[in-house]
């Protein structure tokens, strides 16, 4: 009987939907190839909390349980994975392509001497290879790809798959494992949650951009509440800036900064060249605009044709719905 | 102190993929290389610390064919003082087997700082660092936003989901960057005149045996240029849809 | 005149000479320590006309100053008489009797000239007193504290003292000697009746008082020229002889291969042609007066960039004398960044300046000093830099897309079409911008509509370089430069055409530094043309009036008036209006000399200065030729809130609508 390890991510002491999506998918490769699915869930304090992954589909349930491994650290989570994985001669790792999975993974395959698919968007088995999907160059091309060796080791990119409770109802127990040597060389000073801080342009990976057609620096109010519903960054066009609706730094174009995230929303501007040079590497550029003849309209990924006034607040308020 | 920065080649952002008629790889012929950009916030930090901790030397690495070799002199540019490539026949698309190689040659430098961008945006594996780590038994703190050395005592944030982690370790370690670390600084005229003249050194590297084969390219669905959602409020909870299951970005 | 008196002359004259050559000497020396440039004796013949016609008939200083290039003039003149009749002026302290001219009709047709003469150089004096300490005009009083020297108190007290002092001198003269010139020295006649009255003891005193003033006054004035802006009576004139030939604007190449320093960064690096400019200097301010950047409330005034550097390298003088580098560099004392980045390179100085100057080479060379051996420049050029490397366009869009525009079009690409009369050069804007591909649709259009045989690059072509070089990073210029030649002689065709009027420029008059000669031609004189040739027709559409904004770079610096505003006068049923700045005085629109990339944060903007000319003449369109024009004066509607009732729109545009 083979084994599927999966790592199921928690952070505060709270499972990670990532990881129920990586546990379902587990579920479906080992129905197809008559595999266990054995997540394995590291942490301080969470014993009680595993019962869901059995639900999700997990056959068991490893569990390392203490107070050195509250926070994230990945010398210390990497050697309690690898040791699981020795354990349980598991020959698929899954893991969630979080910003923890995707620290985590590649080094447990280097650990383990395998190479590994991260970020993968569909999975599957064949000949007891594991065939994945995974985008490269910006998602420009896709790639098929077949892992050899053992274990085979993909991550996979977190809201592609669905998380399903398939044994709803399902009580798995957690069996503590044996925890090896938690020393580390890293040590964790301080985590601090954002909230509040003003996301930089630079940075984020999600920015709303009002222009002209927001009229003033009062009415930037409906477009940093969006951008907070996203935790999003507020940037600016040029036309905003120069009429000194907003700081400088604000301002995303040609001359001011150029940004590629992943999702763009340009509310109430043309996306004139200056304009579009600063953003066009966007990955999701979304466009709302009065005018439907405006340039960005044919460039946008999604384009709603409305008044910013009215369109903004529905967007907030629909986003907050999901978000919660 | 030696530092070293891990570096790649990389298709320009805007460049058209094509994919190759062996339906495998890709159409370089038309594609403009670049430094992958989150390499050039790693050369920058590297300059930053040779400046600010006195820094012997900092050598940039490549694992490449011999195109890279323009990537170097852009380093070099910038003011890196020595680079190698690391010369291989043919693109490899796992991760595993450019480490081992970059490994072999950062322990031969005697580096001990490591700096690499936090992915490369042609694979986008983000592995190589996490990898490093394992192969050479150092730390790796990954995603990094801020980073303060002091003597060897490294001090770095790091981008976590919903917040920052403050770390700490010691060197010798490896740090892979953020966008957000620093400004790269634009690589002076009289730099690149240099560089331009610079020998480059090359070592020719046979790679592993991936274990991790690309068996086929293909194109994504064509998302159609523009889609107007619909007008006014009503397009909302459309859009907000294609944003989650389509676009997949919120 | 005693011996005494005649020694004590003789050593005034020897000192005041010995010193004017020292320091003329001096700036010489400092010309010829000038970094190497053209030397300028092309066509000596051809340039000696143009310098004694353009001083000698005083163009240069009435052309843009009528009024007070007349007062102007008449000083000048009352120099050139001046400079003989002191000849006559001091022999007369050896030789009361003589003169240069003996003692006939000549010699007393030749006071009476020296006599208006007189009388003209002081009504310009005081004129130009009034003016200068009266009126106090912005040009040449602004900025402090560069214009508000008294020199030219001085200067102005010292030619209306010698005319005084002459005709009293003279005046006394007639009464003492008892000969009466009164019919030829009316002027003279008539400061004597002043002195009439007066003993002859005092009158002779007096007379040697007048006498011995005037001439101390014209060794004063020799002893002031050197350390003045009154150097251009000698520099000035020597400087036109030297004026550029080639197109103003039109910059140097430099030889990466063989030299060290690209540009300036101390002052020791200028040209000779420089150094000579900014001894030349008048600050008169017509540059000043009309440069956009001044006028918008930049730091920048082309007359202090000149003046600047004139104090600049005499405070080094000593330095560059001996072969000792220099104590400082130019920046950021001597000129700083916010004056040389805000030049748009415009040419409306140059084409004012009345010595010839080339502030935008000085400006250019200050920026590549920058660029090039300080990597100092404005942070926004940054990704145009970046964009011009890794795409060729400045705005860093993906190289292939850059004949996506023709989508849907007929137009045919040379690699497929193999040869064409015209290689259409699209362009940067015409290609990748929005509103510039709306031009190169019409373009399109038109061509197709009159048969022209032409083809365009496609995707081998590359931006022509010109903001770069125009943003001082010439490096990247000439790899653009140098890869569009290469890709141009793999062509059959046998012109240009542009549609951009710095394509046009580059192409034209830069690539032939790169081996590349080429016939260019713009879009509105290919239009105009078609015209002519009836193989277009237009039906005029409507009557709102019309108005075209002349592009620098078209207007200034190639001379193309006409031919746009053949086809806007065709299409606007000869409702076109001229704003208060066109042709050659036209006002940029802010986009030139890379500006079009770069941040306008400081004073008012460039573009809405010149909608505002346009509304004042109730245009309800203003025609361009220049995509970079279309942008920055659409904005500037826009940002005005003025579209509704202005629009603007480039000529092809305007034609493609009413094409029959």
């Amino acid at each position: 009987m083979s084994t599927i390890l999966v790592f199921a991510e928690q952070q505060d002491g709270v499972f990670k939907k990532a990881g129920f999506e990586v546990v379902s998918q587990a579920r479906k490769l080992a129905d197809e190839s008559g595999a266990d699915v054995v997540a394995v869930a590291i942490g301080s304090g969470i014993e009680d909390k595993t019962g869901v992954l059995g639900e999700y589909g997990a056959d068991r349930i490893l569990l390392a349980d203490d107070e050195k491994l509250e926070n994230y650290n990945p010398e210390t989570y990497k050697n309690v994975f690898v040791a699981a994985a020795r354990d349980t001669k598991a020959e698929i790792l899954l893991f969630s392509a979080t910003t923890t999975g995707k620290d985590l993974a590649p080094r447990i395959a280097a650990a383990m001497d395998s190479s590994m698919a991260s970020d993968c968007i569909g999975i599957g088995l064949n000949d007891g290879k594991l065939n994945v999907d995974r985008p490269l160059y910006a998602g420009k091309v896709f790639a098929h790809i077949v892992i050899e060796g053992n274990p085979q080791i993909a991550s996979l990119r977190p809201n592609v798959f669905e998380a399903v409770k398939s044994r709803e109802g399902q009580n798995v127990s957690a069996e503590k494992i044996s925890l090896p040597d938690l020393a580390s060389k890293i040590s964790v000073i301080e985590v601090r949650r954002s909230g509040g801080d003003k996301l930089d342009v630079s940075e984020a990976e999600i920015i709303v951009t009002g222009g002209r057609g927001v009229r003033g620096p009062e009415h930037f109010d409906i477009i940093e509440e969006l951008a907070h519903s996203l935790d999003a960054a507020v940037g600016a066009t040029r036309a905003a800036v120069d009429a000194g609706w907003r700081p400088h730094e604000d301002q995303v174009g040609q001359t001011g900064k150029v940004v590629s995230p992943n999702l763009y929303i340009l509310c109430g501007a043309s996306g004139a060249i200056q304009h579009w040079a600063g953003m066009s590497g966007s990955k999701c550029i979304v466009a709302i605009n009065k005018d439907e003849n405006a340039p960005i309209m044919k460039k946008a990924d999604y384009s709603i044709i409305g008044d910013l006034f009215e369109v903004v607040p529905v967007m907030t308020a629909e986003v907050k719905k999901f978000r919660e | 102190m030696k530092i070293a920065v891990c570096l790649k080649q990389v298709p320009d952002t805007e460049a058209n993929i094509k994919i190759a008629s062996d339906q495998k790889s890709i159409d370089e012929s038309a594609i403009k290389f670049i430094v992958n950009p989150y390499d050039e916030y790693a050369i920058e930090e590297a300059l930053k610390l040779k400046e600010s901790q006195g820094a012997e030397s900092v050598i940039a690495i490549t694992l490449g064919p011999d195109r890279a070799k323009d990537a170097l002199r852009t380093a070099v540019a910038m003011g890196v003082d020595d680079v190698v490539l690391l010369k291989t026949s043919a693109n490899s698309s796992d991760a595993l087997s450019a480490a081992k190689s970059l490994a072999a040659k950062i322990k031969e430098t005697g580096a001990e700082m490591i700096l690499l961008g936090k992915e490369a945006i042609d694979d986008g594996s983000m592995q190589v660092g996490p990898m490093l780590s394992e192969l050479l038994n150092i730390p790796c703190i990954t995603v990094v936003t801020k980073l303060e050395v002091n003597g060897s005592s490294v001090k770095a944030e790091r981008e976590i989901e919903g917040g920052v982690e403050v770390l700490q370790t010691t060197m010798p370690c490896i740090i892979t960057c953020q966008k957000g670390l620093n400004e790269p600084r634009f690589p002076s005229i009289r730099g690149v005149m240099m560089a331009k003249k610079k020998q480059i050194s090359e070592e020719a590297v046979e790679l592993d045996d991936a274990k991790l084969a690309v068996s086929s390219l293909s194109y994504p669905q064509s998302r159609s240029e523009g889609k107007i959602v619909g007008e006014g409020t009503e397009a909302v909870p459309e859009l907000i849809r294609l944003l989650r299951e389509e676009a997949k970005v919120i | 005149m005693n011996l005494v008196g005649q020694i004590v002359l003789i050593l005034c004259i020897l000192g005041a000479v010995l010193f004017f050559a020292k320091e003329i000497r001096l700036r010489y020396r400092l010309v010829k320590l000038g970094a190497k440039g053209p030397q300028r004796w092309d066509r000596p013949v051809e340039r000696l006309g143009y310098a004694v016609g353009r001083v000698g008939a005083q163009i240069c200083s009435i052309k843009d100053r009528p009024l007070v290039g007349i007062m102007h003039a008449f000083i000048f003149y009352g120099f050139i008489f001046f400079a003989v009749a002191t000849i006559n002026h001091v022999t007369r302290a050896f030789a009361p009797e003589f003169s240069l001219w003996g003692h006939g009709l000549f010699n007393n047709l030749w006071f009476l000239g020296v006599d208006i003469i007189a009388i003209l150089t002081s009504i310009g004096a005081v004129f130009l007193f009034v003016r200068r300490y009266i009126f106090k005009p912005e040009p040449i009083t602004k900025p402090w504290p560069f214009s508000r020297s008294p020199q030219s108190a001085i200067v102005l007290g010292f030619i209306f003292g010698l005319m005084v002092t002459y005709l009293l001198n003279q005046g006394a003269d007639m009464i003492l000697t008892g000969k009466s010139f009164a019919a030829w020295m009316p002027f003279s006649h008539a400061a004597s009746t002043l002195l009439t009255g007066m003993s002859i003891p005092s009158l002779q005193i007096w007379n040697a008082v007048f006498w011995w003033a005037h001439i101390l006054m014209v060794l004063g004035f020799l002893v002031l020229i050197p350390h003045s802006k009154h150097l251009h009576l000698i520099a000035g004139p020597i400087n036109i002889f030297f004026r550029t030939r080639e197109p103003d604007g039109t910059l140097q190449k430099i030889d990466f291969e063989n030299t060290e320093e690209f540009g300036v960064t101390n002052v020791n690096q200028f040209q000779w042609k420089n150094i000579m400019d900014f001894f030349s200097c008048v600050d008169c301010g017509r540059c000043q007066d009309v440069c956009p950047a001044y006028a918008s409330d930049k730091p920048l005034s082309p007359k202090v960039v000149m003046m600047s550097m004139r104090k600049h390298i005499l405070h080094e003088a000593d330095h560059l004398i001996s072969g000792q580098d220099v104590s400082e560099p130019v920046m950021d004392k001597w000129q700083t960044p916010d004056e040389i980045w805000a030049c748009t390179t415009c040419g409306a100085c140059m084409e004012t300046c009345p010595v010839k100057n080339e502030h935008i080479q000085t400006i250019i060379e200050l920026r590549r000093g920058q660029m090039m051996m300080e990597n100092k420049f404005p942070q926004e050029l940054e990704p145009a830099f970046r964009g011009l490397e890794t795409n060729s366009n400045p705005w860093n869009l993906g190289m292939s897309e850059r004949a996506t525009w023709t989508e849907g079009l007929d137009v045919p690409i040379m690699t497929e079409k193999g040869e064409a009369e015209y290689l259409w050069f699209v362009g940067c804007s015409g290609s990748f911008d929005d509103r510039g591909k709306n031009i190169s649709h019409a373009m399109a259009k038109i061509l197709n509509a009159a048969g022209v045989d032409y083809a365009i690059l496609g995707t081998e072509e590359k931006c022509c370089g010109d903001p770069a070089r125009r943003a001082g990073n010439e490096y990247l210029f000439q790899m653009m430069a140098e890869e569009n030649v290469a890709t141009f002689k793999q062509h059959k065709f046998k012109k240009i055409l542009t549609s951009c009027p710095h394509c046009y420029q580059v192409i034209k008059n830069e690539y032939s530094q790169f081996e590349g000669e080429f016939e260019v031609v713009h879009h509105t004189e290919l239009i105009a043309g078609l015209l002519d040739q009836g193989k277009i027709k237009l039906s005029p559409n409507g009557d709102g009036k019309m108005t075209f904004h002349d592009s620098c770079y078209l207007g200034r610096y190639n001379d193309i008036y006409e031919a746009p505003r053949k086809i806007m006068k065709a299409m606007s049923n000869g409702n076109l209006a001229e704003m208060v700045h066109s042709k050659n005085k036209s006002f940029c629109c802010g986009g030139g000399g890379a500006r079009m990339f770069m941040e306008e944060s400081i004073g008012t903007r460039i573009n809405h200065l010149r909608v505002e000319e346009a509304e004042q003449v109730g245009a309800e369109t203003i025609g361009v030729a220049c995509p970079f024009c279309l942008t920055m004066l659409d904005d500037g509607v826009k940002e005005k809130g003025i579209e509704a009732s202005l629009q603007v729109k480039d000529i092809a545009q305007l034609v493609a609508e009413q094409l029959v």
